[in-house]
């Protein structure tokens, strides 16, 4: 059952390519797909609540030898709620692609790219994350460059070669952790390090682990690619990449630095929480100083990242469950703000912000629905935002660092102003007279908005019954912070 | 010997972190290849290097012998390096693919997305 969420995708995609002539089996294929996959991640939600945490040993190897995959309540959450927003965005694909993006295996790479992500949400070991990592980013590479547009390719070299850095950082550090441990598994490794008789070597390794998936997350000094290469390609693939890829560097990094690296906490909740702060800051303050509709979700979407960070910086019970839940939020508002952004750039055929103006008079309904998703990411009540960021501020009051509070308030206050720039910008005020709004077929305004809308319901529904949500993070923070489960399901009846 | 790959290895890192603040994007490309090679060196060295001890259990016995060179290690480095292949290539064509665009290799000319 637990293979179940790579080997959907990895067969759909095989599938997809045999039948890159007829659009529309690629279609029914990969939304069947799509809706196992989302099937699958529920059921797999549904097992994890009652056992705690499920594992699968491959090939009977036992634990640690083998390679293992083990998924505890952090990871089915995720992988849910993953699965959900790929399958929105997979729908909405179908009303807002080019013709020749979809033969050239569009379907196909984004299936590849839900393997990925779903396998780093799964695996217990930290080289298999790896590979994992590896996957999901080739097929993101190929979505970015899928086109070859002018600004495709200039955004797509620098998002490789920065993830192709970090991609070699991961390496190093993890084959210097196996050199100095002798193991690579997650449940494995804290008892290990817990042995060595000289733990300062380990150290410098979570600090390597820290760039690393301060990279791939788009942590304050290494986030410059995603600005500048998010709002290049299509609307459908930036909001799939909002959704999904930034959050896998983050799993990352609240699974290595909650059951791993212990040694040294004060330092690394030092560093993080630096970090944190200042991708708060620079990414809010970049977006308002932004022209293009995309790019200024792009910051804002950086921005945010540091509240995630923050709550694993301050790493309190509470911190930890508020910032999975803010994860979750994050997925899905991003992900609908991109989608919003989708249709804008579709009716105006890609036009600067300054170029746009007056769309709420015209489209109403898009109007609402971005509104939704600008509220719940500047986090008013009763949205998905309000809710994790309250407890991240409770959290940080109560830890030893409550100043920086005020750097969640400056930055809150500049994702607020430059959503509302993007609102009186795009929405507001008059039309300008060369705008000519770009009329969609029924079929293609339905598969644009029936995912969009349901993402945004999902945004308000997540804040209105916020109760069973959060009270799932902080069970999951509870597992994180407590591993026991994690390592029975992995290890399983191995003696030491 | 394990001096020496030490060695190389710095040196790769360094030509390699070289190659890429250089502005033209053929050169950014040999960078990753070399940085690349690099990692998967290290792994190499990392695990320590033992000659002439494969990690086989004798006929009759139920245990490797004392030292045996560490096979997991080679095992990470081989899905590194074809992973590392794979992505290589990909980034070939999308050097190709840029050139063919934008008729520069100048990264300094590659900004107009920043903007």
């Amino acid at each position: 059952m637990l293979i179940l969420p790579i080997l959907i995708p990895l067969f759909a995609a095989i599938s997809l390519f045999f039948l890159v002539r007829s659009r529309k089996m690629q279609r029914v294929t990969s939304i069947l797909a799509s809706l196992a996959h989302f099937g699958v991640a529920v059921s797999l939600l549904v097992q994890v609540s009652q056992a705690g945490a499920i594992s699968l040993r491959l090939g009977s190897w036992p634990a640690p030898y083998g390679i293992a995959f083990t998924l505890d309540r952090m990871g089915a959450m995720m992988l849910a709620v993953g699965s959900f927003v790929a399958l929105a965005v997979i729908t909405f694909a179908m009303g807002s692609l080019d013709g020749r993006r979809e033969k050239f295996g569009y379907y196909a790479l984004s299936q590849i790219l839900l393997m990925g992500v779903s396998g780093s949400f799964i695996t217990a070991d930290i080289f298999n994350l790896f590979v994992w990592f590896e996957v999901t980013l080739i097929a993101s590479f190929v979505l970015m460059s899928l086109g070859g547009e002018r600004a495709q390719v200039e955004g797509g070299y620098k998002y490789v070669a920065l993830n192709l850095i970090s991609s070699s950082i991961f390496l190093v550090a993890v084959g210097l952790l196996y050199a100095s441990v002798g193991t690579l598994n997650f449940a494995d490794l804290p008892g290990r390090i817990a042995a060595l008789p000289d733990k300062s070597f380990v150290t410098v390794l979570g600090m390597l682990f820290i760039v690393t998936f301060g990279i791939k997350s788009a942590l304050f000094p290494l986030f410059f690619w995603l600005p500048a290469s998010y709002h290049t390609p299509p609307g459908v693939v930036s909001a799939l990449f909002a959704g999904l890829l930034t959050k896998v560097g983050i799993f990352a990094m609240f699974r290595s630095f909650t059951m791993v690296f212990v040694t040294d906490p004060g330092l690394y909740q030092s560093v993080i929480l630096v970090l944190a702060v200042l991708t708060m800051v620079f990414g809010a303050l970049g977006a308002i100083a932004q022209k293009d509709l995309r790019r200024l979700l792009a910051f804002i979407l950086v921005s945010h990242v540091g509240y995630m960070t923050l709550g694993l910086a301050v790493m309190s019970p509470h911190s930890l469950g508020s910032a999975l839940y803010y994860m979750v939020h994050h997925m899905v508002c991003m992900c609908l703000l991109f989608l919003c952004a989708g249709i804008v750039k579709h009716l105006t055929r890609n036009k600067t912000m300054h170029e746009l103006g007056g769309l709420a008079a015209v489209r109403p309904y898009l109007a609402i629905l971005f509104v939704l998703g600008g509220f719940a990411i500047s986090g008013l009540p009763p949205f998905s935002g309000f809710y994790p960021k309250v407890g991240l501020f409770q959290a940080i009051f109560a830890s030893e660092a409550p100043h920086v509070a005020w750097a969640v308030l400056a930055s809150s206050a500049l994702t607020i102003l430059a959503i509302l720039k993007a609102w009186n910008e795009v929405f507001w005020g008059p039309r300008p007279k060369d705008l000519e709004l770009v009329e969609l077929s029924p079929k293609r305004a339905m598969a644009m908005y029936l995912p969009t809308t349901v993402l945004a319901i999902a945004v308000m529904g997540s804040g209105i019954f916020a109760r069973p949500i959060a009270a799932w993070s902080h069970a999951a923070a509870d597992q994180l912070l407590n591993p026991i489960e994690y390592k029975r399901a992995t290890l399983g009846g191995v003696e030491e | 010997m394990t001096i020496v790959l030490a060695v190389v290895v710095g040196i790769l890192f360094a030509c390699g972190l070289y190659l890429m603040m250089r502005r033209t994007l053929v050169k950014l490309l040999l960078g990753l290849a070399l940085i690349g090679n690099a990692a998967n060196l290290m792994i190499f060295v990392s695990a320590g290097l033992t000659r002439g001890a494969p990690p086989l259990i004798g006929a009759g016995e139920t245990a490797p012998p004392k030292t045996y060179a560490d096979p997991l290690a080679q095992a990470l480095i081989l899905t590194a390096i074809v992973i590392g292949f794979g992505v290589l290539a990909f980034t070939l064509a999308l050097v190709r693919r840029t050139y063919q665009v934008t008729k520069t290799d100048d990264l300094n000319e590659l900004t107009t997305t920043d903007r």
